[in-house]
């Protein structure tokens, strides 16, 4: 594109092309030209926040990039997408334990992390092999002890194994309170048993 | 006359001087029967657990699991209404407290559809709730040993308890106790062998005369809901049962569900032995595909596929001791 068409195409956008033929022949090239249209959106653009009329909330689209780029990703195994939500929820279930979770839960979850990090040993291998290969390199906070190994999972299949752990535990903690919870239920209730019974005592009398 | 007057004055001042010894003597012969009937190590954890209920004290502690620290502040006090109150809170990450008050505990998080109060008279989260009770409780599968001196502990000089189990298939506690005031300062969970898993360090500490002032104005605040259990709740449903259990643990509640988000089909049951508890999971061994697995830590978990069945523990308990009991996992009905 030329100055000259630059001049025209701003003419065009503040209206100041008055002979209506040329005014048509600026939109055709405008229609027929991709160069011309982005120079038209820019300079609408500059128009808009030069008369304060833009608004930040103008949405940019990314799509097409983004779309690009997950054509680029490997294909997610189908374990992973099938049973739980959504990319970020299901990231927020994972780093916060839902409701029911106390303390000493996170402590447990970090060490199932923990181990998890570290890669499946064999059963015929020694233990120490396993904490040389720990890519954080400290050891294991937990006494590392692989009982037996099925074949060789995969990264997806280790993501959900870790996942189903982690939910045992959270489970197991909360079942703790509850059962806790219960006991004290219990104890209130028997404390309260004998001074109940006089009333029905007394009803009993009543009836008879 | 006289020789009268001065004997029976004589027996007189006997009497004065031998009633005081008298009353020593049968105090010493009631303190020594006593402690024939509660071993010294047994009275220091009692102690202890009443301490625990009945200081008013400002601590910060630093909890350890392996390589992972956690800072807190425990604030514990009497109202002079009676009302017993506990704050803990968490000092790295993410805002969280326990505030008990009486038997209300609540759970408060950042998130508030995270926080949850819960019905119990024992702060959960910090200490094995038997700590909180005499060892009574636990005598028959736990014993108590003291050694005569402790070191000292933040400044402090202590006393040395062991609480081991009696059959070597539960994890050991250490606990260092105040002297003075019978105050908890240091605890170490051990496996049989030896190894620590977890770690109590009591940094700074301070009893107070009354309730401490940051204690007064947790009263006043909110509770989140309670922690409820679920409607839909149904009895187990594969007939699948342990077959070996250590000594003294009983079942605390059973029931089947959709496990969490997993919307895992599962049997579950919690054992309990009054110190500490085991869940045991079981779903069907097609669905639930976990390969074989172990992990012994504070929280050990352990996975075997069985008959067609996945059976999962999981507690406080060393890991020989949940594969002995999910291995042991048998189809008694159907």
């Amino acid at each position: 594109m030329t100055d000259r068409s630059y001049e025209q195409l701003s003419a065009l956008l503040d209206d100041a092309v008055l002979d209506a033929r040329e005014r048509e022949q600026h939109l055709d090239s405008l229609l027929s030209d991709t160069e011309a249209q982005h120079a038209w959106g820019r300079y609408a653009l500059i128009g808009r926040i030069m008369k304060n009329e833009a608004t930040s909330a103008t949405p940019v689209d990314i799509s097409a990039s983004i779309a690009a780029q997950v054509a680029q990703e490997p294909q997610p195994s189908n374990v992973v997408q099938g049973r739980f939500g959504k990319g970020r929820q299901m990231v927020q279930r994972l780093l916060k334990p839902t409701g029911s979770v106390a303390i000493a839960a996170s402590v447990a979850l970090v060490a199932v992390l923990t181990v998890q990090q570290t890669q499946p040993v064999m059963p015929e291998e020694s233990v120490e092999p396993a904490f040389v290969t720990n890519p954080l390199g400290g050891r294991s906070p937990v006494s590392y002890n692989t009982v037996l190994e099925s074949n060789e999972p995969t990264q997806a299949e280790i993501a959900q194994q870790r996942r189903l752990l982690q939910f045992y535990l959270l489970d197991h903690n909360s079942q703790r309170q509850l059962s806790l919870q219960a006991q004290q239920l219990n104890e209130q209730a028997q404390q309260q048993a004998p001074e109940d019974e006089p009333t029905q005592e007394q009803r009993l009398s009543n009836d008879n | 006359m006289t020789t009268n007057l001065l004997g029976s004055s004589l027996v007189g001042l006997l009497l004065a001087f031998a009633s005081p010894t008298f009353a020593q003597e049968s105090s010493l012969l009631n303190a020594s029967a006593q402690s024939t009937q509660v071993p010294a190590a047994e009275q220091r954890f009692n102690e202890m657990s009443q301490a625990l209920r009945e200081l008013n004290f400002e601590a910060t502690l630093v909890r350890v699991s392996g390589d992972r620290l956690e800072p807190m502040q425990w604030l514990h006090g009497t109202f002079p209404d009676g009302l017993e109150a506990e704050l803990i809170v968490m000092l790295n990450g993410p805002d969280r407290r326990i505030v008990r008050l009486g038997q209300e505990t609540s759970y408060y998080s950042q998130l508030v559809e995270q926080s949850y109060s819960l019905t119990t008279d024992v702060t959960y989260g910090l200490l094995p709730a038997a700590f909180y009770q005499d060892f009574a409780a636990l005598k028959p599968h736990y014993q108590v040993s003291a050694a005569d001196r402790g070191v000292r502990v933040v400044g402090r000089e202590t006393k040395f308890v062991r609480v081991l189990s009696r059959d070597n298939d539960r994890y050991h506690y250490g606990l260092w106790i105040d002297n003075d005031s019978g105050m908890l300062l240091k605890m170490q969970m051990t496996t049989p062998q030896g190894e620590i898993l977890e770690q109590l360090q009591v940094t700074h500490f301070y009893e107070a005369d009354s309730v401490p002032i940051s204690l007064s104005d947790v009263r006043g605040v909110q509770r989140p809901p309670r922690l409820l259990d679920s409607r839909n709740r149904q009895a187990p449903q594969f007939g699948a049962q342990p077959q070996w259990l250590p000594d003294g643990f009983e079942l605390q509640r059973s029931n089947h569900r959709l496990l969490a988000q997993t919307r895992l089909p599962t049997d579950h049951f919690l054992y309990s032995d009054g110190l500490t508890e085991f869940s045991l999971y079981i779903a069907e061994g097609d669905v639930q595909s976990l390969p074989n697995l172990g992990v012994q830590g504070p929280e050990s978990i352990y996975n075997v596929q069985l008959q067609g069945l996945a059976v999962t523990a999981v507690g406080k308990l060393p890991l020989n001791t949940l594969q002995r009991i999910a291995d042991s996992v048998v189809l008694t009905a159907k």
